[in-house]
């Protein structure tokens, strides 16, 4: 009888730790179609020839953000030969579709910027700051969530995060440290 | 009993009394605001903040309600509830109730940047630079669920203890019933 109890404690516990691990690792990420500030449409989904897909939060008046602005053309112009597509998400109420325009074209971002009117897709995300970032493989599982890199000034960046989770997942490797903390500005909501 | 109060507070004064890992003196706090009588113009001075020196900045308050606002001359929800800490400075001196800022720009800006600010907004309270190598280091010791947006404020009870949290801009009067709440608990 002890034995019987036992065994069925013992099947509980087996299934509610899968049923946990499974809430960890097979997080998915939400779809989203959003235009971009010429009016092109891009849905996530539809991305589903890349190894991985960047979705970056960012801002046009962010100190923070605008801190990366070269590093996030240099990480585009890097990965995207090697199948890394990146997609970049403006999301504060008070940057427009014309101030987006502008800053991308000011810093020439090659990646797409779109626009996420009422912050739903910010929302869904559950994106504070930008820069925040989120990886995620064709099937939407996230693969990765946080910054950049660990230092606003780059002079002080000694642990390149982003750059080693995209090295590791296009090695066909599991991401080590696949969440990290986004600092930066928060993220502008319609109230 | 009293022999051993009295110690972490002699403590405290051996180590206000040294000088940090890069030779910078730790000055007392009533040091950081010099009014120019001649020319009325307060001289501000802005310390550098790290671990070590904000334990003893909790140390030093500890008895007191410690109220730390972070902000950045380039936020522009921070410029705009600055004049409600000055307000609440002047409301609370002399109480038990202290109010620090905590500068999340970079210590090279401080003469550049930070003082011209605190000198513009007529600052009536002590003001850091944060120190850290790594934001993470600044997040972590302040509160793991802040991701360094600013502006936040964290209140201290009267023993240390983080009591409150705020994230982003508040109003006047959310800051005097959160400090009165801390108080009270205190």
């Amino acid at each position: 009888m002890h034995r019987i109890k036992f065994f069925t404690f013992f099947v509980f516990i087996l299934l509610l730790s899968t049923i946990l691990a499974a809430q960890e690792t097979g997080k998915k990420a939400a779809d989203f179609t959003l235009q971009d500030f010429s009016g092109k449409t891009y849905t996530l989904s539809k991305d589903e020839d890349s190894k991985a897909i960047v979705v970056m939060f960012i801002a046009t008046r962010c100190p923070v953000s605008n801190a990366y602005n070269e590093r996030m053309v240099a990480l585009y112009k890097d990965y995207v030969p090697k199948g890394v597509s990146f997609v970049a998400i403006n999301s504060n109420k008070q940057e427009d579709i014309e101030e987006v325009k502008e800053h991308a074209e000011e810093h020439n971002f090659q990646f797409r910027v779109l626009k996420d009117p009422g912050n739903k897709v910010a929302d869904a995300y559950d994106a504070q700051v930008t820069p925040e970032i989120y990886v995620v493989n064709s099937n939407l599982e996230l693969l990765y969530h946080g910054r950049i890199d660990n230092s606003q000034r780059e002079e002080g960046v000694d642990s390149k995060d982003l750059r080693n989770a995209l090295d590791e997942i296009l090695a066909g490797k599991t991401v080590q440290v696949a969440d990290t903390k986004a600092f930066g500005c928060s993220i502008k909501r319609v109230q | 009993m009293r022999q051993i109060k009295g110690i972490p507070i002699l403590f405290v004064f051996i180590l206000a009394a040294c000088s940090t890992e890069k030779g910078q003196d730790i000055k007392p706090l009533a040091d950081s605001l010099l009014l120019n009588q001649k020319s009325n113009i307060r001289s501000v001075r802005v310390d550098r903040l790290d671990a070590s020196r904000f334990k003893i900045l909790l140390k030093q308050h500890e008895g007191k309600v410690l109220f730390i606002n972070a902000w950045a001359t380039w936020c522009a929800p921070c410029k705009e509830e600055f004049p409600d800490l000055v307000k609440l400075a002047e409301e609370y001196a002399h109480s038990d109730v202290a109010v620090i800022g905590i500068s999340v720009d970079y210590p090279d800006e401080i003469e550049s940047k930070i003082i011209p600010f605190l000198q513009d907004q007529r600052v009536n309270f002590p003001n850091f630079v944060q120190n850290f190598k790594r934001p993470e280091d600044l997040i972590n010791l302040f509160n793991e669920k802040w991701r360094g947006a600013v502006p936040a404020t964290f209140i201290y009870d009267k023993k240390g203890q983080q009591r409150s949290f705020l994230l982003g801009k508040q109003s006047y009067e959310q800051f005097k019933a959160e400090i009165e709440s801390v108080r009270s608990e205190s």
